[in-house]
């Protein structure tokens, strides 16, 4: 399995499972995947760490 | 010389007692913390911050990056560590490998599997499903019996991140000019949209996480037909009440086109922290408990660890039948095993793995 | 000694004897403070400095480059941009709206329940009223943490009677629901604290002269008259004190969404301010912002209990 942990996991966690505790409200979890993956990439950058996303 | 060992693991000093015994010159003493988030990352970032800390520490594999973001662990690479590398389960060695370094020597994991109660299966005339989609179906029967095919934590989002990975996903990786995010493919996609709509079927409940007293509870009075986690698990749902012996094992379920047989839930290693002293000799140790006969099978006996680290060497206790198999002779420890080969050995070719293979 | 120091001064220079004067004159305003010293340096090391290397903390921010900081780490000033990156963080301004909306149910609720029960403790008829006061006190001896678990015990589905009792009479309760788990906090928070609150208010009780009560019993007041007019005003110095204290304590909510989290899937990483915090620093390693959070918290209650006090003191006058 090809798969690799990054820095901020434990943050990157919590940001999933807050997002997932809003499905009661409506919220699915295709947005929340979405929305984590900027609010993840934000946590990078405010590390100062560089990260960019996947180019299809 | 004193190497401290500060882990999670209970009874771990006894593990440590069997190597004193045979290495005069590098005593280990260990010091029991709190398991990772609950207290004993805390602890191991203030030592660090303040210039001292243990010469090993337990690390979940998924943390050990956030241990190297503070400049914690040693590059075991420097001492040697690639000439132990052979031992492991390739796809742990490079979880703890990056940037041509070696952070931590891996201690245990979780290959996931299902773990199942025959007898509420039957309810519906069902066995364990073999794929998602199957899962899905069997689920849905069972809410006829006022029984729930498993429960999904909305808390615990590591459950998530092991069914996307097993779909094939990658969330992140390093890359020559930082690190590339991708959690919008299609197998984390599909894997969001099969859970969004297992909620929305009312198959799974979110009440409540598994191993919380809301899930024992519920489990106990055969509320649950199976729970997909890690092998670590198999001790936990044996101590649900009334369920002792009435629980099986079977391969967990796959996503039918792509990804993989399995996935791993959890993890940890045996890191080298960044002010050890004696860097060279936590390296042996923690080789020494994590890939030796003796070291595993005290880690089993003693701390009962997770899924040992180095393939074909699961430890005597696990080589014996167990309730699990339910006096067949299928072991538990071979469907975990075969769940592990499975995942793990076929993971190095390029193509996905056919269900016929199971 | 003093003759020897009396012989010896006609012989001392005059520039001498002055320089000795001064001397002493330094002498007498340095010794209030040697004196103070041991207070002050135990005062600033352990009351003033925290508040600075927080404040401090909150200004600087640490950033790395590389895959893991490999290659460099620095550290510097960083104006305001903790502050703004936890007020621009949604969760944690929700957790302040939170617990704004809790305390302005819970603590009217409890400070009301707390004086009726005062009132009654020390309404000529109670009943044993050592063993009640005993009693409603009982649970503020309770740790917030043992208190968390022992509720859950009437919370969580499967376990909790009351749940069940619920669900054979036709009534589905969820305890732990999004929209009820703050509502069952606040009732582990009441159950703790009434006790407590209530025994402020009766220390004050006890000190209303037995005059003050003669002459009203005098004048013809029932019990109801006595306490609405009487007890319910003098007290008042009590229950501004035990608001002040309950509204500094809602903003401090920690224990109990720490421990329900792991019964409650409603209960986020970031529930209450302080958890907030807390997830910051311990779990993300991020001290600077979490500093950040910590003095905003500290704002939050200070600015409350001022604006309080000054609502409670402009309405005396």
């Amino acid at each position: 399995m090809d798969w690799s942990w990054w820095p901020v996991t434990t943050q990157s966690f919590n940001i999933l499972s807050d997002g997932f505790r809003r499905k009661a409200s409506g919220t699915s979890f295709v947005d929340t995947v979405v929305a984590a993956e900027q609010q993840i990439m934000t946590a990078f950058r405010n590390k100062g760490l560089t990260i960019r996303k996947e180019q299809a | 010389m004193t190497l401290t060992y500060w882990s999670w693991l209970k009874n771990v000093q006894k593990v440590a007692d069997i190597w004193n015994a045979s290495h005069p010159n590098v005593q280990v003493e260990t010091v029991w913390i709190p398991s990772g988030n609950r207290g004993g990352y805390s602890k191991l970032y203030a030592a660090l911050a303040a210039g001292g800390g243990p010469d090993l520490a337990q690390v979940e594999m998924r943390t050990v990056p956030e241990f190297m973001l503070v400049n914690g662990l040693v590059d075991l690479s420097r001492y040697g560590a690639r000439d132990y590398a052979n031992r492991y389960d390739p796809a742990l060695w490079s979880q703890v490998s990056f940037s041509g370094g070696v952070y931590g020597i891996p201690q245990d994991s979780g290959p996931m599997a299902t773990f199942y109660r025959p007898d509420v299966l039957a309810k519906v005339g069902a066995s364990a499903p073999a794929t998602w989609e199957e899962w899905a179906a069997v689920g849905q029967e069972l809410r006829s019996v006022d029984a729930y095919i498993d429960c999904f934590s909305l808390a615990d989002t590591s459950y998530f991140v092991s069914f996307a990975a097993q779909a094939g996903a990658r969330w992140l990786r390093p890359a020559e000019d930082g690190w590339v995010i991708n959690m919008t493919d299609d197998s984390t996609l599909k894997v969001a949209r099969f859970f969004d709509r297992a909620i929305d079927d009312g198959i799974v409940t979110t009440a409540y996480g598994p191993f919380t007293p809301g899930w024992y509870a519920a489990a106990s009075s055969g509320e649950f037909a199976s729970l997909t986690s890690g092998s670590w698990a198999d001790a936990l749902v044996q101590s649900v009440s009334g369920g002792a012996g009435k629980w099986r094992v079977a391969p967990m379920p796959i996503w039918d086109s792509t990804g993989y047989g399995s996935s791993y839930l959890g993890g940890s290693t045996a890191a080298v922290l960044a002010n050890s002293k004696h860097p060279r000799e936590a390296l042996e140790f923690a080789v020494w408990m994590t890939s030796t006969q003796a070291g595993i099978d005290a880690e089993i006996a003693n701390s009962g660890i997770g899924w040992s680290p180095v393939p074909g060497m699961i430890g005597a206790a696990r080589e014996k039948p167990s309730d699990f198999s339910g006096g067949k002779t299928t072991t538990r420890t071979s469907s975990c095993q075969r769940v592990s080969r499975r995942t793990w050995t076929g993971l190095g070719g390029p193509s996905p793995r056919s269900p016929s293979t199971f | 000694m003093s003759t020897a120091a009396e012989t010896a001064h006609p012989a001392v220079p005059r520039r001498e004897g002055r320089d000795r004067a001064r001397q002493q004159r330094r002498a007498v305003t340095s010794a209030p403070w040697i004196l103070l010293a041991p207070f002050l340096a135990l005062f600033a090391l352990t009351f003033i400095f925290p508040i600075i290397a927080a404040v401090g903390s909150s200004f600087t921010k640490v950033t790395r480059s590389g895959l893991f900081g490999e290659t460099g780490v620095h550290s510097g000033f960083a104006g305001f941009e903790n502050y703004a990156r936890a007020l621009g963080d949604g969760s944690f301004v929700a957790s302040i709206g939170r617990v704004l909306l809790f305390g302005m149910v819970q603590v009217p609720v409890m400070i009301a329940l707390c004086t009726v029960l005062a009132l009654l403790l020390e309404s000529a008829s109670a009943k044993w009223p050592g063993f009640f006061r005993a009693a409603y006190f009982m649970p503020y001896g309770v740790p917030g943490v043992i208190a968390t678990i022992l509720w859950s015990f009437l919370y969580v589905p499967g376990l909790s009677p009351l749940v069940d009792a619920a669900g054979s009479v036709g009534l589905t309760v969820n305890f732990l629901g999004p929209d009820t788990v703050l509502w069952s906090i606040a009732n582990i928070v009441t159950w703790s604290y009434t006790g407590y609150n209530m025994l402020i208010v009766i220390a004050q009780l006890k000190a209303i002269p037995s005059e003050v009560y003669e002459a009203a019993r005098v004048d013809g007041a029932g019990p109801f008259r006595v306490a609405w007019t009487i007890q319910l005003p003098l007290i008042r110095p009590a229950l501004v004190l035990t608001t002040v204290f309950s509204i500094i304590g809602t903003l401090q909510l920690f224990a109990e969404a720490q421990v329900l989290q792991t019964v409650a899937p409603a209960v986020n990483s970031q529930y209450t301010p302080n958890l907030s915090a807390y997830t910051t620093a311990f779990a993300y390693n991020d001290y600077n912002v979490a500093a950040a959070q910590a003095v905003l918290i500290a704002l939050a209650a200070f600015i409350l209990s001022f604006t309080f006090l000054r609502f409670t003191n402009r309405k005396s006058s």
